[in-house]
Protein backbone atom coordinates (compact mmCIF):
# COMPACT_ATOMS: atom_id res chain seq x y z
CA UNK A 1 0.00 0.00 0.00
CA UNK A 2 1.30 3.38 -1.05
CA UNK A 3 1.89 6.00 1.67
CA UNK A 4 0.84 9.67 1.59
CA UNK A 5 4.32 10.89 0.68
CA UNK A 6 4.40 8.72 -2.44
CA UNK A 7 0.79 9.47 -3.31
CA UNK A 8 1.34 13.25 -3.18
CA UNK A 9 4.57 12.81 -5.18
CA UNK A 10 2.62 11.08 -7.98
CA UNK A 11 -0.15 13.69 -7.84
CA UNK A 12 2.44 16.45 -8.12
CA UNK A 13 4.13 14.73 -11.07
CA UNK A 14 0.80 14.33 -12.84
CA UNK A 15 0.98 18.09 -13.53
CA UNK A 16 4.22 17.55 -15.47
CA UNK A 17 3.84 14.11 -17.04
CA UNK A 18 1.26 11.43 -17.81
CA UNK A 19 1.18 8.77 -15.11
CA UNK A 20 1.39 5.12 -16.11
CA UNK A 21 -1.63 2.85 -15.78
CA UNK A 22 -0.28 1.11 -12.70
CA UNK A 23 0.65 4.42 -11.06
CA UNK A 24 -2.88 5.65 -11.59
CA UNK A 25 -4.39 2.48 -10.15
CA UNK A 26 -2.24 2.62 -7.01
CA UNK A 27 -2.99 6.29 -6.60
CA UNK A 28 -6.78 5.86 -6.95
CA UNK A 29 -6.69 3.03 -4.42
CA UNK A 30 -4.87 5.25 -1.92
CA UNK A 31 -7.01 8.34 -2.53
CA UNK A 32 -10.18 6.27 -2.12
CA UNK A 33 -9.14 5.52 1.43
CA UNK A 34 -7.35 8.73 2.45
CA UNK A 35 -9.29 11.93 3.08
CA UNK A 36 -6.11 14.03 3.39
CA UNK A 37 -4.81 12.96 -0.01
CA UNK A 38 -8.24 13.42 -1.61
CA UNK A 39 -8.20 17.02 -0.35
CA UNK A 40 -4.64 17.42 -1.60
CA UNK A 41 -5.69 16.30 -5.07
CA UNK A 42 -8.45 18.93 -5.21
CA UNK A 43 -6.15 21.66 -3.94
CA UNK A 44 -3.21 20.97 -6.24
CA UNK A 45 -4.63 22.77 -9.32
CA UNK A 46 -5.68 25.67 -7.07
CA UNK A 47 -2.00 26.30 -6.31
CA UNK A 48 -1.35 26.83 -10.00
CA UNK A 49 -4.41 29.06 -10.34
CA UNK A 50 -3.28 31.07 -7.33
CA UNK A 51 0.22 31.49 -8.81
CA UNK A 52 -1.28 32.87 -12.02
CA UNK A 53 -3.63 35.17 -10.13
CA UNK A 54 -0.64 36.33 -8.11
CA UNK A 55 1.45 37.14 -11.21
CA UNK A 56 -1.31 39.14 -12.84
CA UNK A 57 -2.58 40.98 -9.81
CA UNK A 58 -2.25 44.71 -9.36
CA UNK A 59 -2.62 44.54 -5.61
CA UNK A 60 -0.38 41.74 -4.54
CA UNK A 61 1.56 43.89 -2.14
CA UNK A 62 0.76 46.88 0.01
CA UNK A 63 4.24 48.36 0.24
CA UNK B 1 13.99 55.95 -12.82
CA UNK B 2 13.42 58.13 -15.93
CA UNK B 3 11.56 55.16 -17.34
CA UNK B 4 9.05 55.65 -14.55
CA UNK B 5 8.78 59.36 -15.25
CA UNK B 6 8.21 58.63 -18.92
CA UNK B 7 5.58 56.03 -18.10
CA UNK B 8 3.96 58.58 -15.81
CA UNK B 9 3.54 61.06 -18.64
CA UNK B 10 2.40 58.42 -21.11
CA UNK B 11 -0.18 56.97 -18.75
CA UNK B 12 -1.54 60.34 -17.82
CA UNK B 13 -3.93 58.96 -15.25
CA UNK B 14 -1.63 56.28 -13.82
CA UNK B 15 -0.29 56.90 -10.35
CA UNK B 16 3.57 57.15 -10.34
CA UNK B 17 3.69 55.23 -7.06
CA UNK B 18 1.71 52.45 -8.71
CA UNK B 19 4.15 52.35 -11.63
CA UNK B 20 7.16 52.28 -9.32
CA UNK B 21 5.56 49.40 -7.43
CA UNK B 22 4.85 47.48 -10.64
CA UNK B 23 8.46 47.96 -11.70
CA UNK B 24 9.69 46.64 -8.34
CA UNK B 25 7.46 43.57 -8.67
CA UNK B 26 8.70 42.98 -12.19
CA UNK B 27 12.33 43.26 -11.16
CA UNK B 28 11.85 40.87 -8.27
CA UNK B 29 10.16 38.37 -10.56
CA UNK B 30 12.77 38.70 -13.33
CA UNK B 31 15.72 38.48 -10.90
CA UNK B 32 14.36 35.33 -9.33
CA UNK B 33 13.79 33.73 -12.71
CA UNK B 34 16.99 34.82 -14.41
CA UNK B 35 19.42 34.89 -11.48
CA UNK B 36 21.11 37.93 -12.98
CA UNK B 37 20.49 41.59 -12.13
CA UNK B 38 21.63 42.88 -15.53
CA UNK B 39 19.47 40.55 -17.54
CA UNK B 40 16.55 41.23 -15.21
CA UNK B 41 16.92 45.00 -15.72
CA UNK B 42 17.05 44.53 -19.49
CA UNK B 43 14.00 42.27 -19.55
CA UNK B 44 12.00 44.74 -17.44
CA UNK B 45 13.04 47.73 -19.59
CA UNK B 46 12.03 45.88 -22.74
CA UNK B 47 8.70 44.81 -21.26
CA UNK B 48 7.95 48.40 -20.20
CA UNK B 49 8.94 49.73 -23.61
CA UNK B 50 6.67 47.14 -25.23
CA UNK B 51 3.81 48.23 -22.99
CA UNK B 52 4.37 51.90 -23.91
CA UNK B 53 3.78 51.14 -27.56
CA UNK B 54 0.30 49.89 -26.80
CA UNK B 55 -0.55 52.46 -24.23
CA UNK B 56 -3.86 53.57 -25.67
CA UNK B 57 -5.49 50.20 -25.14
CA UNK B 58 -5.54 50.34 -21.38
CA UNK B 59 -8.14 51.42 -18.93
CA UNK B 60 -7.23 51.01 -15.34
CA UNK B 61 -4.17 49.93 -13.45
CA UNK B 62 -5.08 46.28 -13.08
CA UNK B 63 -5.38 45.76 -16.83
CA UNK B 64 -2.14 47.65 -17.39
CA UNK B 65 -0.22 45.56 -14.90
CA UNK B 66 -1.61 42.33 -16.28
CA UNK B 67 -0.43 43.38 -19.71
CA UNK B 68 3.06 44.42 -18.59
CA UNK B 69 3.55 41.22 -16.62
CA UNK B 70 2.40 39.14 -19.61
CA UNK B 71 5.03 40.83 -21.78
CA UNK B 72 7.65 40.29 -19.09
CA UNK B 73 6.79 36.58 -18.82
CA UNK B 74 7.33 36.19 -22.55
CA UNK B 75 10.65 38.05 -22.37
CA UNK B 76 11.84 35.89 -19.50
CA UNK B 77 10.79 32.72 -21.31
CA UNK B 78 12.66 33.89 -24.45
CA UNK B 79 15.81 34.62 -22.49
CA UNK B 80 15.66 31.26 -20.74
CA UNK B 81 15.16 29.44 -24.03
CA UNK B 82 18.08 31.29 -25.65
CA UNK B 83 20.31 30.34 -22.76
CA UNK B 84 19.69 26.66 -23.42
CA UNK B 85 21.60 26.99 -26.66
CA UNK B 86 24.64 28.20 -24.74
CA UNK B 87 26.88 25.92 -22.69
CA UNK B 88 25.89 25.64 -19.02
CA UNK B 89 27.99 28.01 -16.95
CA UNK B 90 30.02 26.65 -14.07
CA UNK B 91 28.14 28.58 -11.40
CA UNK B 92 24.92 26.80 -12.34
CA UNK B 93 26.53 23.40 -12.00
CA UNK B 94 28.11 24.04 -8.65
CA UNK B 95 24.92 24.43 -6.71
CA UNK B 96 24.71 21.12 -4.94
CA UNK B 97 21.92 21.61 -2.42
CA UNK B 98 19.47 21.72 -5.25
CA UNK B 99 16.23 20.44 -3.89
CA UNK B 100 15.70 22.15 -0.56
CA UNK B 101 14.18 20.31 2.39
CA UNK B 102 11.04 18.17 2.36
CA UNK B 103 8.54 20.07 4.54
CA UNK B 104 7.83 18.26 7.80
CA UNK B 105 4.29 17.20 6.92
CA UNK B 106 4.74 13.40 7.00
CA UNK B 107 5.57 11.02 9.84
CA UNK B 108 8.26 8.34 9.59
CA UNK B 109 5.93 6.02 7.72
CA UNK B 110 5.24 8.71 5.14
CA UNK B 111 1.67 9.33 6.34
CA UNK B 112 0.26 12.82 7.04
CA UNK B 113 0.96 14.17 10.51
CA UNK B 114 -2.34 15.14 12.12
CA UNK B 115 -1.60 18.87 12.12
CA UNK B 116 -0.49 18.83 8.47
CA UNK B 117 -3.24 16.70 6.95
CA UNK B 118 -4.98 18.63 4.15
CA UNK B 119 -8.38 19.86 5.30
CA UNK B 120 -11.23 20.85 3.06
CA UNK B 121 -10.92 24.36 1.61
CA UNK B 122 -14.17 26.26 1.50
CA UNK B 123 -14.89 27.93 -1.82
CA UNK B 124 -11.27 28.52 -2.85
CA UNK B 125 -12.00 30.07 -6.27
CA UNK B 126 -13.89 33.04 -4.92
CA UNK B 127 -10.92 34.35 -3.00
CA UNK B 128 -8.04 33.88 -5.42
CA UNK B 129 -8.06 37.47 -6.57
CA UNK B 130 -8.61 39.21 -3.25
CA UNK B 131 -5.67 41.34 -2.16
CA UNK B 132 -5.58 39.69 1.27
CA UNK B 133 -5.26 36.24 -0.27
CA UNK B 134 -2.54 37.38 -2.64
CA UNK B 135 -0.59 38.95 0.22
CA UNK B 136 -0.69 35.60 2.05
CA UNK B 137 0.31 33.79 -1.14
CA UNK B 138 3.21 36.21 -1.61
CA UNK B 139 4.42 35.57 1.95
CA UNK B 140 4.13 31.79 1.51
CA UNK B 141 5.99 31.86 -1.81
CA UNK B 142 8.79 33.92 -0.31
CA UNK B 143 9.10 31.47 2.55
CA UNK B 144 9.99 28.58 0.22
CA UNK B 145 13.66 27.60 -0.13
CA UNK B 146 14.90 29.78 -3.06
CA UNK B 147 15.33 26.97 -5.57
CA UNK B 148 11.85 25.61 -4.81
CA UNK B 149 10.28 29.04 -5.28
CA UNK B 150 12.16 29.57 -8.50
CA UNK B 151 11.23 26.23 -10.06
CA UNK B 152 7.61 26.54 -8.92
CA UNK B 153 7.32 29.96 -10.59
CA UNK B 154 9.07 28.77 -13.75
CA UNK B 155 6.57 25.94 -14.00
CA UNK B 156 3.31 27.52 -12.84
CA UNK B 157 3.72 31.18 -13.82
CA UNK B 158 6.14 31.23 -16.77
CA UNK B 159 4.71 27.82 -17.79
CA UNK B 160 7.99 26.34 -18.98
CA UNK B 161 8.08 22.61 -19.73
CA UNK B 162 10.06 20.32 -17.42
CA UNK B 163 12.78 19.88 -20.06
CA UNK B 164 13.22 23.62 -20.39
CA UNK B 165 13.61 24.02 -16.63
CA UNK B 166 16.13 21.15 -16.60
CA UNK B 167 18.33 22.73 -19.24
CA UNK B 168 18.09 26.14 -17.64
CA UNK B 169 19.13 24.99 -14.18
CA UNK B 170 21.31 22.01 -15.09
CA UNK B 171 19.02 19.66 -13.13
CA UNK B 172 17.63 16.23 -13.97
CA UNK B 173 13.95 15.53 -14.57
CA UNK B 174 13.74 13.70 -11.25
CA UNK B 175 15.30 16.71 -9.45
CA UNK B 176 12.55 18.87 -10.91
CA UNK B 177 9.84 16.44 -9.84
CA UNK B 178 11.22 16.33 -6.29
CA UNK B 179 11.56 20.13 -6.11
CA UNK B 180 8.02 20.74 -7.38
CA UNK B 181 6.57 18.15 -4.98
CA UNK B 182 8.28 19.81 -2.01
CA UNK B 183 7.34 23.31 -3.15
CA UNK B 184 3.68 22.34 -3.54
CA UNK B 185 3.56 20.58 -0.17
CA UNK B 186 5.12 23.57 1.57
CA UNK B 187 2.98 26.14 -0.23
CA UNK B 188 -0.22 24.19 0.41
CA UNK B 189 0.63 23.77 4.09
CA UNK B 190 1.41 27.49 4.43
CA UNK B 191 -1.85 28.52 2.73
CA UNK B 192 -3.86 26.17 4.91
CA UNK B 193 -2.25 27.54 8.04
CA UNK B 194 -2.54 31.22 7.17
CA UNK B 195 -5.60 31.37 4.99
CA UNK B 196 -7.85 28.32 4.87
CA UNK B 197 -7.67 27.69 8.59
CA UNK B 198 -11.30 26.85 9.16
CA UNK B 199 -12.32 23.21 9.42
CA UNK B 200 -8.79 21.92 10.08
Amino acid sequence: MMNCHDATFLMSQSRERTLSFSERMKLRLHIGMCRGCANFERQLPRLGDAAKAYASSSEQKDV
Amino acid sequence: MDQIARLGTEFADADPAFLARVREDMLRFARLQLGSDDEAEDAVQEALAGALKNVTNFRGEAALKTWIIAILKNKVADILRQRQRRPVVASQMQETDQEGALPAVFDRKGMWRDAARPARWEDPEAELHSSQFLAVFDACLNRLPPQQGRVFMMREIVELETQEICSELGLSVSNIHVILHRARLALRACLQLHWFHEGA
